[in-house]
């Protein structure tokens, strides 16, 4: 079934359908989420205004997580069926990741500052993030340096499915040292701790960055397609 | 099977053979552990010393291990050993294991053995040392898988050396955590059991699945 849709032949109509809804949710929900988020959504009680970066910061770091997570089931699916489609996918992805990972550390520093008085800290957080970061650069490498696209997409998916096997590791060993980010307070034991006028412009942000991902994805894999087809 | 029969225990004789043969590329990473390991005692204040020395020697180790990878299979993929050894009746899982098992005697051994010279001039306890050469040795070998999988992945390509760090040292980052989290434990005399059972699980993993994924990565250079 879901094979079926990963033949090119069925997949580039079916993106192309696809991608005006993905770009009008990006435009319509990113422009509202936006405004309600830095005008409208009311001041924190401990944050003050600060923590509108917020908006920005918590949506890249779940794409940062969301879009390595979707690399590593097309790995996957590259190492065992060689789909075609899961290649583009793999070849596509990992340099939004790269940049929805470093809007998450230079937001989250910028929001560091005057909450935590510093830039940086080496807590788990922060520094599994950046070997994440590190991770995707590795990625982006080995993309560089195979000229031939079906190979470097096999020698991309061996080094994501290592490092998702590696992700939990990393965090747990970083972990051990004390950390200063703030626990969860969205996905957590007894619902959100934000209230929800807070909360509603961040899930429209965070919808608006995925299909934003998903848009771009859907065009790059089907200018891949055009090409091999050419 | 015939007296000139290819076996598991005649290749694990070749590889050391061939790595006695060539004892000056493989005492360059010892050097190089040497080299590095003195360079910080030297830059740092002497009063740091015994405070940066695990991390310090940890570091060291690492690079050194990365170093020595670089030329683990790229001579046979570039002569044509490798596409021989993809035919022959043993798994080449199995095989990439024993070549491991040579390098780790060749390259990694002769650092132990210097270990204690640098604490020496780390002025480390011999409690802290001992510490310190077990969290290494329980390390080295998820250093060998990661980084022996990315010398496979970058055996045929420019910049393999570079490409071979780049891929390995974000990934090798918990095992360095865990290893100075051992060694941290104890000197605050803490029970360092927990981070050393947890390097020993991922050795153990290692082990068992490296040369298995690392074969693997060989055949997808090969295609």
């Amino acid at each position: 079934m879901l094979r079926k849709f990963a033949a090119p032949k069925i997949f580039y109509p079916l993106a192309g359908k696809l991608m005006p809804w993905f770009f009008w949710t990006f435009a319509v929900l990113g422009a509202v989420g936006l405004y309600w988020g830095l005008m409208l959504a009311p001041v924190d009680a401990v944050q003050g205004q600060a923590y509108r970066i917020m908006y920005v910061h918590v949506p890249s770091a779940w794409m940062s997580m969301m879009i390595y997570t979707s690399m590593a089931v097309s790995a996957a699916a590259v190492l065992v069926w060689r789909t075609k489609v899961a290649e583009y996918w793999l070849l596509c992805s990992p340099g939004l990741g790269a940049s929805f990972t470093f809007i998450t550390l230079v937001t989250g520093s910028l929001w560091g500052k005057p909450m935590w008085g510093t830039y940086w800290v080496w807590d788990a957080r922060l520094t599994s993030e950046l070997v994440l970061l590190f991770i995707y650069f590795a990625i982006l490498a080995m993309k560089g340096a195979i000229p031939d696209r079906r190979k470097a997409a096999r020698v991309m998916a061996m080094i994501t499915v290592v490092g998702f096997v590696n992700i939990p590791i990393i965090k747990f060993s970083v972990d051990w040292w004390t950390t200063l980010h703030q626990g969860d307070s969205i996905f957590r034991k007894g619902g959100p701790s934000i209230a929800p006028s807070m909360l509603v412009p961040l899930f429209m942000m965070a919808l608006s960055f995925s299909s934003y991902y998903f848009w771009l994805v859907l065009k790059h894999i089907r200018t891949l397609i055009e090409r091999s087809a050419a | 099977m015939t007296e000139n029969g290819f076996t598991l225990r005649r290749y694990f004789f070749f590889c050391l053979r061939l790595l006695f043969r060539q004892r000056r590329d493989v005492a360059l990473p010892l050097f190089f552990f040497l080299l590095v390991s003195s360079l910080f005692p030297l830059a740092f204040a002497n009063h740091a010393v015994p405070l940066l020395a695990p991390a310090a020697l940890w570091i060291t180790l690492l690079l050194s291990v990365l170093l020595s990878l670089d030329n683990l299979f790229r001579e046979d993929v570039e002569d044509g050993f490798m596409e021989q050894l993809m035919t022959a009746r043993q798994p080449l899982g199995l095989l990439v294991a024993v070549k491991m098992l040579a390098h780790w005697i060749a390259y990694i051994l002769p650092i132990f053995i210097c270990l204690p010279l640098t604490g020496l001039w780390y002025a480390m306890p011999s409690d802290t040392l001992f510490v310190l050469a077990l969290s290494l040795l329980l390390g080295t070998p998820t250093l060998l898988a990661l980084g022996g999988l990315a010398a496979a992945l970058a055996a045929g390509l420019k910049q393999g050396g570079t490409l071979l760090i780049l891929v390995t040292l974000p990934l090798a980052t918990p095992v360095l955590l865990f290893g100075l989290t051992m060694v941290d434990m104890s000197q605050n005399g803490l029970s360092y059991a927990a981070a050393r059972d947890f390097l020993a699980a991922m050795a153990v993993v290692s082990v068992g699945v490296g040369p298995l994924v690392t074969a693997a990565a060989l055949r997808i250079g090969m295609d």
